[in-house]
């Protein structure tokens, strides 16, 4: 069974068609790699999938429909990690982590939900300036603050828009590693939505492709990643190497037409 | 391996904060001890407190002759201590419903006057002055129109935000939008109305202590008691809130709704206490933010301590107004108005622009 | 000692009597007959002076007794204020605290004696010129800003406030001190109006015991406004002198219902912006000019023209308002400035309890040839000397119209 699963989700934003019925399913330990070009609507079918907007279509989370759960019921399934903002600027690190504890919390902090913040903040590495204002933090330490937030609430589907966005090669490897190691360890199932293809490929299970609010591919990433799909959604020549079985696509020059062949 | 990042300091950041609002209380009740004593009937101190002593237990204290000759015991009684009680009650009111309204809508500067709550009371307050039309009758008029005008600016915020989606810079928009159109209004009352109405309508906005009573300390008192608990068992939705209404969405906080309900609760206290004071300002502004700086975002203990805040600073403010200048009591208001510029000086001298 | 215990007695004796009936009445009928009086006299002396044993009435009962039985007829006297409200007394006033400044005015006319007042309004404190009697008597603040402390530590019998004037804060001041000191008497009385001039001075000459003296103080003043309206009345609306009025403010005239508007009316003029609905209009000075005036007449006293009245002994500052005005642009073209027919008022004459010397003024200066007899500067020295026993000798002393 599994324990997410999107069918026919389709979003309309004022008079534009963002998602034109989109489906796919995941399973507990994978992690799905969303990828297309700016505008593809990823980050439209993340807020779909969290329920933070209305589609038409449905989304099953473990089974159960997310039209029939309340909020807090959806909150302590689906964690959402936004790609920018979603963090007030005078708290501390450790009470905005905290704040992910919320669909669990009763009115005093309990030593369980002090003790998943710790983990939370030592998984991501800024453990060190838990006091720190979030104000106060880099864009990467904002970020890592923000997927901390999304752990610490203990939820088996993780949401994450752009997470990587702002780290440093070194954090972008460790916080997807991670992301990948977690899904494993925990049977937690891993949507994000992420620019880079490469990173993508590397620590992503499977990849759903979207172009204008369209599937165009969805499967694992060396079976979907050739360079005719990489003209058709990104309009650039690519060749496509392979580093340790997983592919790796090395970018050239735009395309001179932009003809889309449709690749499945 | 056991992880304790950050467990140490959020305790002692509790520690501090429960430090504060003790340290807080025992200064309000060092004020008020102070504030029943000031006035211009020269009662001494002992004085005061003896007529405390006698209006709690009447006929059990032994009145000295000076005592029944000054009346001391009315004037404690019917004059000084309801009006001590009201400062502390209003002053934690305005200070607790600035404090949700920041919460609401993310905004350090947001308050009940920069969202034409007060501006309307004002109104209100002036058709009841200038053309004697209203809902009540009689004592009630002035009083029962600020409150309704209030109340109606708190809705008409809300249905504009719904109509163009419930942001904070939605509901901001809208609150200037009704501050300007009550200004307007009441400014048209003025250059109306006859030169008494005027005078009626400006010592009105003024702000003032003076038409405290048992009766109205008990009404504030009832609503404190209702809403503020509420309040503070919600702490968390607008802990959430502060976060972004996407990021509070998904922690399961029913936005709309909760954003809606604290906006009601923020404008009902406001306006059960302003339409008994008149408009006074920027405690509501203040108070969180002075509490803000010392102990945090954290609306569980930011809620009980900017209202404690608001408590010392209005009764403060009471007693200074009492005694600036001798034989005249200056309207509170102004006082505070006066209070709020070393604060905001303050806040200018720290920004530092990147 | 003793005299402070005889303070307390009386002031427990008072506060106790108001809620009694008549004083040394002892059928209790609410009625103090002569007997009765006698006996109570008798029985005191007896008492004080013959080592009786009998039970005697205080000094305090026997004093006030005497005046109700020669003012009120030995019964409780009830009365109407202005606001229509009805209080019902079974002892004289001894304790008097005035917001009102005017009604003390008019108290004085009466005859008022000076210790029978506890507590004044701070203007009263503020004019040492026309009220030094009074200067050390306790300050009330105003009806914008009361001193409730001062006001319930003097312990009055009786507050008076005015009926019409600033009427929610004279609401507020009569509820907040009836909780501090619920045996407080509330009066309310306006002593400027001159609708309700009249009687409102029979009325308090009934409450204070000054029934006579009303009488005399009445006869003074219907003697003035009478001789005015007798020739005003029969004065044909066509035939009316147009008048200008203008307040300290520049450009800011008498609308519909004001009180100035009222005093031209009654001194026979004609407002030119009398059918302005706005209390006190700023007029276009275009208007003024087109309208015409055959006379102007400007107040001064107060905002940026606060010099003149009783304090002040100079002139010239008169004069300069005067030629400000014949100044003004075109308006050398107005009939009134062109007759010299521009007169300066202070407000102390024509507002306030001293309104018919003003309206006086205004009538002699509207018709002067049908006033020729009408001397304002002697009726105004009349009411300081006999009435408002001020050693003020308007000769030398005070500003209060121009020209002379």
């Amino acid at each position: 069974m599994p324990l997410l699963c999107a069918r026919g989700v389709s979003f309309s934003y004022r008079d534009r068609r963002v998602l034109e019925d989109v489906s796919f399913t995941l399973d507990a330990g994978e992690v799905l790699g969303l990828v297309g070009p700016n505008g593809s609507g990823k980050t439209t079918l993340i807020r779909c999938l969290g329920r933070l907007l209305d589609p038409e279509g449905a989304v099953l989370l473990d089974g159960r429909d997310t039209r029939s759960m309340s909020r807090p019921e959806i909150a302590r399934t689906v964690a959402y990690v936004p790609q920018n903002g979603g963090i007030s600027s005078s708290a501390t690190v450790f009470e905005t982590v905290l704040m992910g504890r919320r669909p669990h919390l009763r009115w005093s902090v309990s030593e369980e939900d002090k003790q998943k913040v710790s983990e939370a903040l030592s998984l991501l590495g800024i453990g060190d300036f838990a006091s720190r204002r979030t104000d106060r933090l880099s864009g990467g330490e904002r970020q890592r603050v923000l997927v901390a937030r999304a752990l610490a609430q203990d939820a088996r589907i993780l949401l994450l828009d752009e997470p990587t966005s702002a780290l440093d090669m070194r954090n972008r490897i460790e916080v997807m590693a991670l992301l990948a190691r977690l899904a494993e360890e925990h049977r937690l199932a891993v949507v994000a939505a992420i620019h880079d293809l490469n990173l993508a490929a590397r620590y992503c299970h499977r990849l759903l492709i979207l172009k204008d609010g369209r599937v165009l591919g969805r499967g694992t990433p060396s079976s979907l990643l050739t360079s005719g799909m990489v003209r058709a959604v990104y309009s650039i020549e690519a060749v496509i190497k392979d580093e340790m079985g997983v592919p790796y696509v090395v970018p050239l020059r735009p395309s001179e037409n932009d003809n889309l062949v449709k690749i499945l | 391996m056991m992880t304790d990042f950050g467990r140490e300091e959020y305790a002692r950041l509790a520690e501090k904060r429960a430090l504060f609002i003790t340290g807080l209380i025992v200064i309000l009740i060092a004020l008020a001890g102070v504030a029943v004593t000031i006035g211009s009937a020269g009662l001494s101190v002992a004085d005061s407190y003896i007529a405390i002593l006698a209006g709690l237990f009447p006929g059990a204290v032994d009145l000295p002759d000076r005592m029944v000759e000054s009346n001391a015991v009315g004037i404690v009684w019917g004059w000084r201590l309801h009006r001590v009680l009201f400062a502390v009650a209003a002053g934690f009111g305005l200070a607790i419903a600035g404090a949700v309204m920041q919460g609401v809508l993310r905004n350090p500067l947001a308050s009940p006057f920069t969202l034409g709550i007060a501006s309307a009371a004002s109104c209100g307050a002036s058709i009841a002055i200038v053309l004697g039309a209203g809902l009540l009758s009689g004592g009630l008029l002035v009083i029962g129109n600020a409150f309704l005008f209030a109340m109606l600016a708190a809705a008409a915020i809300y249905g504009m935000a719904r109509l163009r989606g419930m942001g904070s810079e939605t509901m901001i928009l809208a609150g200037i939008a009704l501050m300007y159109l009550f200004s307007a209004i009441t400014s048209l009352l003025q250059y109306l109305g006859t030169a008494d109405k005027v005078q009626a309508v400006v010592f009105w906005m003024f702000g003032s202590l003076d038409r405290s009573s048992w009766p109205k300390l008990g009404i504030v008192t009832v609503v404190l008691a209702a809403v503020v608990p509420v309040l503070l068992w919600r702490a968390w939705d607008l802990n959430a809130l502060a976060e972004g209404d996407e990021t509070a969405k998904s922690l399961g906080v029913p936005v709309e709704r909760s954003m809606a309900g604290f906006m009601l609760a923020a404008s009902l206290v406001t306006a059960v206490i302003i339409c008994f004071t008149g408009t006074i300002g920027f405690i509501g502004l203040v108070a969180p933010h002075i509490t803000r700086m010392v102990i945090g975002t954290d609306h569980r203990t930011l809620l009980p301590a900017s209202g404690l805040v608001g408590a010392v600073l209005l009764l403060g403010a009471d007693c200074l107004a009492r005694t600036a200048i001798p034989g005249t009591i200056v309207p509170v208001g102004i006082m505070t108005a006066f209070l709020g510029i070393p604060f905001f000086i303050y806040l200018f001298m720290q920004r530092r622009d990147a | 000692m003793t005299r402070r215990l005889l303070l307390l007695a009386c002031s427990l004796c008072l506060l106790a009597g108001m809620a009694q009936g008549v004083p040394c009445d002892r059928d209790g009928d609410d009625t103090l007959t002569a007997p009765e009086l006698a006996t109570a006299i008798l029985d005191s002396l007896d008492a004080r002076f013959m080592g009786g044993t009998v039970e005697a009435p205080s000094p305090v009962d026997l004093r006030d007794a005497a005046f109700i039985y020669e003012h009120w007829d030995g019964r409780t006297l009830t009365i109407t204020d202005s606001s229509g409200r009805t209080t019902t007394l079974s002892r004289p006033l001894r304790r008097i605290a005035l917001f009102n400044s005017d009604t003390l005015e008019m108290m004085r006319s009466l005859g008022l004696e000076p210790d029978r007042v506890v507590g004044v309004s701070k203007y009263v404190l503020e004019d040492p010129v026309f009220y030094p009697e009074y200067q050390g008597t306790a300050n009330l603040g105003s009806t914008w800003a009361p001193d409730y402390e001062q006001a319930a530590s003097i312990r009055p019998d009786a507050v008076f406030l005015y009926a019409t004037l600033s009427e929610s804060s004279c609401a507020d001041i009569e509820k907040t001190l009836r909780s501090i000191d619920p045996g407080i008497r509330f009066f309310r009385f306006d002593s400027y109006r001159p609708a309700t001039y009249a009687e409102e001075a029979r009325t308090l000459g009934l409450l204070l015991g000054k029934e006579e003296e009303a009488r005399r103080f009445l006869s003074f003043h219907r003697n003035v406004t009478g001789t005015v309206a007798g020739v005003v009345d029969a004065i044909p609306a066509e035939d009316r002198v147009s008048v200008y009025l203008e307040s300290w403010h520049d450009y800011k005239s008498a609308g519909k219902g004001s009180g100035y508007d009222e005093k031209i009316e009654l001194a026979g003029g004609r407002n030119i912006f009398g059918e302005n609905p706005v209390e006190y209009p700023v007029v276009d000075p275009e208007a003024v000019i087109s309208r015409n005036p055959d006379v102007i007449v400007k107040i001064v006293g107060a905002g940026e023209l606060a010099f003149g009245g009783y304090g002040d002994d100079d002139r010239s500052s008169f004069e300069t308002v005067c030629r400000t005005i014949g100044n003004r642009p075109v308006w050398d073209r107005i009939s009134a400035v062109r007759d010299g027919r521009v007169h300066i008022i202070h407000s102390d004459v024509i507002g306030g309890p001293e309104y018919f010397i003003g309206t006086a003024y205004l009538a002699k200066w509207f018709y002067p040839d049908l006033f020729t007899d009408l001397d304002p500067r002697a009726v105004h020295q009349q009411y300081l000397e006999e009435f408002q026993h001020l050693d003020y000798d308007l000769d030398e002393h005070g500003t209060f119209v121009y020209p002379a």
